[in-house]
């Protein structure tokens, strides 16, 4: 999962861009409002966390302008004035969540998991395909009850393709999701964590498709 | 002091001075006019029973006149007694009424005598006494007979043969001028309440507007501060409503500053909280020594950072106008203040390797307070080493103008766009320093400071491209 983080403040950005990278997001941090409107128009993020007190572009201004664009990317605004003006503004605007400063990690955690799994349309915590069932917060798959044990590159790629199946996901998007923009990808890396999961959650799940990358069927009960 | 009753007890007492002076100028006028009408009665009356005692004198008809004289009921004698009885009833004074058509009860107010010239009397009134009336055998006098006051008039016929005299007492005329000015004065003194409740009333519904403003003033809280409709009120009552809105319109805009404020303050407070809060958590779930390091390292600089915004909000608060700061002036050498400052500072400037340079100046005598100055130098110099690149430079310089001291603080940082100059001294504002953890207060802060000491800020570009800071302290 890739999370944009618009922060300027240096401690704070580093502590959220710390945290969420522990849960296994692909964070990439900026710290003013310009570079977030450029980058949100040009790459595919999963979830946004916008502070709102922004050098050159105001948090709403970066929230009106991307909405403009015919961005849909949940955005979680970070907010230190706790009136409720401020709130309703920031929704009105086009936010899908806030959260006021001070704020507990895992209060953000559990609230861009909500955000993510209700942008692929889901109501369930888990994500169900056939016997298998996977769980973003606990970062635990199961396969008929059993607990499937993987790494986390591999349930991340798992992720990517259940959140999104019936959609294929290309190679590029599937790597950008496992790594940073500036870290080097290894050529063969996506195939080795697919062959991996094939092997053990059976080879039907994830499908090839040539020439473009790979994608999980939409779940038929 | 109620304005309703002052102008009510005025307005009453001009009316009563203006109707009183009236009122005391027509009874002077009365009394004239009332002499002269009299008089003239008097001196009319005379002349005829001058003729009329010559013609029956020719006649000799004298006796019989006399006579008929002495027959008027309604005659009193000069002592002041009826004719008939000693005392009239109230009953008898009605009947006597009844009888006007024969006379009158007055005729025992007016008489007369005729005499001739050897001093014998020829014909007299009923009420006449038997003496001369007057010793002025012509023309007017006033005579005192019995303690009556009487208005004589004396006339001799054109051969000198025969003179009359004829009264009548004075009290007639005082009566008439009496009765008149009572005419005058009662209906004043009755339509003096009447007037005085008009007046109530229209005075009361003339401060109205007053009333309304008063209400209207009333439902205002910090809340709603609108203005009051000035188109509403009377021209009288204008520059006060207008001096009243203009001060709720300061109200409101000090209420919003203190709103926007706090607003700001929490920003900036609750932003390295968040800090904290979020590392001391990475701290609690790191699951090794590095990340943990990391944390309560960052940790501690966001306790540093916020104690800066804690320091730096104080600072301004005590620097606001109106704050009780107690600002003792005294002579100082800024030259050996900014020596003292930049000192402070080095440490801070060689992380960057920044050269700080305080140009020499000799002695810079002028009045301040060193707390505060100090505090202005800190902050200029603080935000010149924190913009300036590393390795860079930055500069102290003075220059002594003929009523200025100005001390300018130069940098070879990026420096401030033209139309960000003005912003950068509003509290909070934070321009493109995009990497630096500053909280937007500093400015502000020297700002206030030099307003206290009556001295100007000037930004500009330095030679260098970086951004020049000059403040004009004012000679002392």
């Amino acid at each position: 999962m890739r999370v944009l983080l618009v922060e300027d403040d240096n401690l704070l950005g580093d502590g959220i861009k710390t945290g969420l990278q522990q849960q296994d997001y692909i964070v990439e941090w900026l710290q003013d409002g310009q570079a977030a409107v450029l980058a949100i128009g040009h790459e595919d993020y999963d979830v946004v966390v916008l502070d709102l007190g922004l050098p050159k572009l105001p948090g709403i201004e970066v929230l009106k302008q991307m909405r403009t664009l015919g961005k849909t990317v949940p955005v979680l605004i970070l907010t230190a004035q706790d009136s409720i003006d401020d709130r309703v503004n920031g929704l009105d605007a086009g936010a899908d969540d806030y959260l006021t400063k001070p704020f507990d990690l895992d209060e953000l955690y559990a609230r861009l998991r909500a955000l993510i799994r209700r942008s692929s349309g889901r109501a369930e915590v888990v994500i169900r395909h056939g016997d298998i069932e996977l769980n973003p917060a606990s970062h635990q798959v199961y396969q008929a009850g059993q607990l499937v044990d993987l790494s986390r590159r591999e349930f991340a790629v798992l992720q990517e393709l259940m959140e999104n199946s019936g959609r294929v996901m290309s190679r590029v998007r599937l790597e950008q999701g496992l790594y940073g923009l500036g870290e080097e990808v290894e050529s063969n890396a996506l195939e080795v964590y697919v062959h991996h999961l094939r092997k053990k959650l059976g080879s039907k799940l994830i499908r090839t498709i040539r020439g473009v990358g790979y994608m999980v069927d939409k779940a038929v009960y | 002091m109620s304005l309703r009753k002052y102008l009510l007890i005025s307005i009453l007492l001009i009316i009563s001075t203006v109707g009183g002076l009236t009122i005391w100028s027509s009874y002077r006028e009365s009394i004239y006019e009332v002499e002269e009408v009299f008089d003239a009665q008097l001196a009319s009356s005379a002349r005829m029973m001058l003729g009329l005692t010559l013609t029956e004198l020719g006649l000799g008809n004298i006796q019989s006149l006399q006579s008929s004289l002495m027959e008027n009921r309604f005659i009193l004698n000069m002592d002041g007694e009826e004719a008939g009885s000693d005392h009239k009833t109230k009953n008898e004074q009605e009947k006597d009424e009844e009888l006007y058509e024969a006379g009158h009860y007055y005729e025992s107010k007016l008489t007369f005598q005729v005499w001739d010239r050897h001093g014998n009397m020829v014909l007299r009134s009923a009420n006449a006494p038997l003496q001369p009336l007057s010793d002025i055998e012509q023309g007017y006098s006033n005579q005192l007979i019995n303690n009556v006051s009487w208005r004589v008039f004396g006339l001799w016929n054109s051969d000198r043969h025969y003179r009359v005299q004829t009264a009548e007492r004075y009290d007639v005329r005082l009566e008439l001028v009496e009765k008149i000015t009572q005419r005058l004065i009662l209906p004043f003194l009755l339509l003096l309440p009447i007037l005085a409740w008009l007046l109530w009333i229209a005075v009361g519904r003339g401060l109205q507007p007053l009333n309304r403003i008063a209400d209207e003033v009333k439902s205002r809280d910090e809340n709603y501060l609108d203005e009051i409709d000035e188109s509403r009120v009377p021209t009288e009552v204008q520059p006060m409503v207008r001096a009243l809105n203009r001060l709720f319109e300061k109200i409101k805009y000090s209420f919003e500053k203190e709103r926007r404020f706090t607003s700001d303050a929490a920003h900036e407070l609750r932003t390295p909280l968040a800090a904290l809060k979020t590392h001391a958590q990475l701290a609690q779930s790191a699951s090794n020594d590095e990340d943990r390091k990391h944390a309560l390292s960052q940790l501690n600089a966001g306790v540093d950072r916020a104690s800066h915004v804690v320091d730096q909000l104080l600072a301004l608060t005590r620097l606001e106008p109106g704050a009780n700061h107690q600002q003792a002036q005294q002579m100082l050498d800024l030259h050996q203040l900014c020596v003292a400052v930049v000192a402070e500072l080095i440490p801070m400037a060689q992380e960057k390797n920044i050269e700080v340079m305080v140009d020499d100046a000799g002695e810079l005598l002028m009045k301040g307070n060193i707390a505060s100055l100090s505090m202005l130098v800190r902050n200029l110099v603080d935000n010149a080493i924190r913009y300036s690149h590393e390795n860079g430079e930055v500069r102290l310089s003075f220059q002594l103008l003929a009523h200025y001291i100005q001390l300018r603080v130069i940098d070879d940082g990026p420096g401030i766009a033209e139309n960000e100059r003005d912003k950068v001294f509003q509290r909070f504002y934070r321009g493109e320093g995009l990497q630096q953890s500053g909280c937007g207060i500093g400015l502000s802060i020297v700002r206030q400071i030099a307003e206290l000491h009556g001295a100007d800020i000037q930004i500009s570009e330095s030679e260098q491209g970086g951004l020049q800071v000059a403040v004009s302290f004012p000679k002392s």
